[in-house]
Parts: C-alpha cells; structure tokens; sequence
C-alpha cells in the first residue's frame, strides 16, 4: 500500500511523525478514514481514538479535539492533546469509566451531565486506544 | 589589616563565588527547558498560523466573526455590553456614559519574575510597563501581573490588578497557562474589555533582553485584514487548487477559523510567556556569572593584599631579628 506521512503534534509536543498508510480520524462528524492521495481538507476533531495503520501494526492514541489537516501526502492532526497506549494506566481508565457511567446514569441537579459525558467519553477512548495496542 | 583577616574575607568571597556559580548554572539549566518548550511549540504555532493565513485572507469579510478576532469599530465602543453585570450602569434604563462615549477598558499584562538576582530585568521592564500605563490618560487600565515584581510595583501604584499569578515553574505547560488566560479571554468576549496589550521581555539571546510593549486584542484591526487581502490579490502566483481556499472545509470554513482563532490566540500568548520565562533566566544567568567574574576579581585582590601583607610582616620580623642581634654586639 502507498504510503504517506503522519504527524501528530499538540501544544506541547510533537508525539508521533512517521510513514503510515492508513489513518483513522475521529472527526467533529464522525470517524474518518484517509489513505494515501486523499483531497486535502481540514477539519475539525472530537474526542476520539485516533488510528495510524502502518506495514503490519496499528497505532493509537486518544485525542482530546483539535484539527486536522490532510493533503495527499500528509496529515497533520493538531490535537489538544494526545495520550500515548503506553501513557494510560487501564485500570484507572476502567475505573473512571464505571464512575463516568455511574454519573451518567444518576439524574441530580448537582451534576453536570455534559461534564460527566466527556469524562465518560475519555476514559472509553482510554480504553479504545489501550486495546488497540494489544 | 592583618593577614588573618584577609584570609578570613578571602574565603567569605570563595563561599560566595560558588553560590553565584551555582546560581549560574541552575538558571542556565532552567533557561534550556524553556527553550525547549518553545522549540515545542513551534510546529504546531506553525501550522495554526498558516491555516489561519490562508482563512483570514480568502473568507469573505462577512465570515469572519470570531469575537476574539473581529476588530471594534469606535461605534461599537459605545454599545452596551451584551451582559448587563459586565458594567455598572445607571437605573432607569439609561447609558448615560455611552452617549458622551465611555473609556476604553484596557489590561496590561506584565510579565516579570518573581525573584531578584537578575540584573537589570525587573528594573527596565517595569520602567517600561510604568510609562505605558502613565500614558494612559483616556484609558480606565488595570493590570494582570505575572510575576511577584509586577503584583508589588503595581499594588504600590494603587493599580486595580486584575489577577496574578505568581511562581510560574519551568514545569509551565499550555494547559496552566490556557487557564490563566481564560477570564481574559472571557471578559474581552463579552466587551467587559476592549483591549489587551502585553508588557514582556522579548528573548533576543541570553544576553539581550528587551522589554516590549505589544497589542494583544484585537488581534487584528479591520484595516489590517484589508491590507493582507489587498497584497494576496496581488501576487497571484501562490499554487491554487481547484478548490476553494485550496482545501475542503468540514463542516465549512467558518466553523474552522472559530475553530482555530482562540487556540491561535492562547498558543501566541503562551509563547510569549515562554519567552519571557526564558528572558528572566538568561537574565539571571548572565548575572550570576558577572557575580563570579567579580568574585574571582575580589579574589585575586585580596590575594595580593595577602601576600603583601605577610611579606610585610616576614620584614618586620627579620628586621627585629637583625636589630635585636645588632644591639647584642
């Protein structure tokens, strides 16, 4: 398969520049597949799992919004931020996970349900990223 | 003085030579990770300002309506604000302020450190950020101080300060200082403020810092964006696609540029409290190694008073001797 470059860089760091030749971006309007020669947009991010599929692995990482731009010979997601599989701790993922989905679930006035839906949506992508690794 | 003494101060000055060598290196360490951090930045501020280039010069006028970005015409100075706690107005329904126009709320943001022991650093950036404020005659002007010197020089000023934030560590990151920036960012929004400007030390090497005074918001002023449409239309040999703005848009352009302006906007200040960061340590760090040139200066002083010193005393002693043998004769 072609392949094309990939860099992702937030804020803070650069986290990953490489070859690739898939990428799967988790759009404002859902998850998007790119491969090498794609029409060069820019679009916008939700928190999501990002994929980078490469010769024989696959890549993860969990994006917390941001931009992407994609020409046919390279994508560059501007990501707020992004964790690396290697970064996340699953059990802690796991746990927030239950709490995220406890909350979501308990109707009070006292919570936030927008709050507690993207710490809910987090810690899945958490979880996402963690498998794909494995 | 006797050589007791000299020796005495000899080692004070030695002690003191290995703080300032210390201090030297503590700073000139803390000064790398900060430029490391703005070496970090760099792609991604990159990027931003390329895409927001291309938006800012390609949208048409009408689309571009981000707060932060939109530049205020004088009429609009005269507008309430769109939250009625913004500002304290008369009852009765009436603006009276707005009909004679009301002063433009502006905040100056001072960068300083919060300790001494940096040459001139402190001293000429508040010397620079004084006289902008004293030029601020038809402004009501309150402050945001970054850094200990800038909170205690403006509080002496009776300066309405509001906000600071003080012991910034090298282990600085975007997020920290996003958080500062919000309430600004907010206020600005809601036209509670009608400008910021930026007083910081711009890093030109370890060596030479400069304090500067910028204009922050409004990013651009509306003759501005005329002027970088004016010049893009005029060299056309930029590649285009047969696209619009030369990429696709998702969900559309507008919603990309809202997008990018306030991330944009927190990355440039963010640099630029790096940059101060890394101003106030090579700053330092020059000082400090001043202070230990001079140290090893008093010290070789001191070491020829000394030497002086004891030879003087050698004399002394021989000539007692041979004086003493002398009258034995």
């Amino acid at each position: 398969m072609k392949q094309f470059e990939l860099e992702i860089i937030t804020p803070d760091q650069s986290i990953f520049k490489g070859n690739v030749t898939k990428v799967v971006i988790p759009a404002h309007e859902g998850y998007l597949g790119v491969l090498a020669g794609h029409a060069p947009f820019i679009c916008s991010l939700q928190a999501g799992v990002l994929i980078a599929g490469g010769e024989s692995t696959n890549l993860g990482w969990a994006i917390g919004g941001g931009l992407a731009e994609v020409t046919p010979r390279k994508v560059t997601i501007m990501a707020d931020s992004a964790e690396k599989p290697e970064e996340i701790d699953l059990d802690r993922a796991e746990e927030s996970f239950r709490r995220a989905l406890k909350r979501t679930r308990t109707f009070h006035p006292e919570i936030d349900m927008a709050r507690a839906l993207g710490a809910f949506q987090r810690a899945e992508n958490r979880m996402k990223v963690k498998r794909t690794k494995e | 003085m006797n050589t007791r003494a000299i020796k005495r101060k000899i080692r004070s000055v030695n002690n003191i030579k290995k703080i300032t060598r210390a201090m030297e290196m503590v700073s000139a360490s803390k000064l790398k990770k900060i430029q490391g951090k703005l070496m970090a930045i760099r792609p991604y501020s990159a990027k931003l300002q390329t895409i927001m280039d291309n938006l800012l010069t390609y949208l048409p006028p009408e689309a571009i309506t981000h707060p932060l970005l939109k530049a205020r015409s004088s009429e609009q100075l005269d507008v309430p604000p769109q939250r009625g706690e913004a500002r304290p107005t008369k009852l009765g329904g009436e603006f009276p302020e707005q009909r004679t126009g009301r002063k433009k709320n502006i905040v100056a943001v001072v960068m300083s450190s919060d300790k001494g022991l940096c040459g001139g650093y402190n001293a000429n950036l508040l010397k620079t950020a004084g006289r902008f404020v004293a030029e601020q005659n038809e402004t009501d002007i309150k402050i945001m101080a970054l850094g200990r010197k800038s909170n205690d020089y403006f509080k002496k000023q009776e300066l309405e300060i509001m906000a600071s934030h003080t012991q910034l560590s090298t282990e600085i990151n975007f997020r920290t200082v996003k958080k500062m920036m919000g309430p600004v960012l907010a206020s600005y929004e809601t036209r509670a403020l009608d400008e910021v400007w930026l007083v910081y030390s711009e890093f030109v090497n370890p060596m030479i810092q400069k304090p500067r005074v910028t204009r922050f918001l409004p990013m651009l002023t509306a003759a501005e964006i005329e002027k970088r449409r004016a010049s893009a239309s005029e060299k056309e040999d930029q590649p285009k696609l047969d696209l619009p703005y030369g990429y696709l848009f998702e969900p559309d352009p507008k919603v990309i540029l809202d997008l990018i302006v306030p991330r944009y906007i927190e990355v440039r200040f963010y640099s630029i409290v790096l940059e101060a960061m890394a101003s106030e340590h090579g700053a330092r760090m020059m000082a400090m190694r001043n202070a230990t040139k001079n140290a090893e200066e008093v010290i070789d002083n001191l070491t020829l008073t000394f030497n002086k010193a004891r030879q003087a005393s050698i004399t002394g002693e021989l000539l007692d001797i041979v004086g003493g043998a002398e009258a034995m004769k």
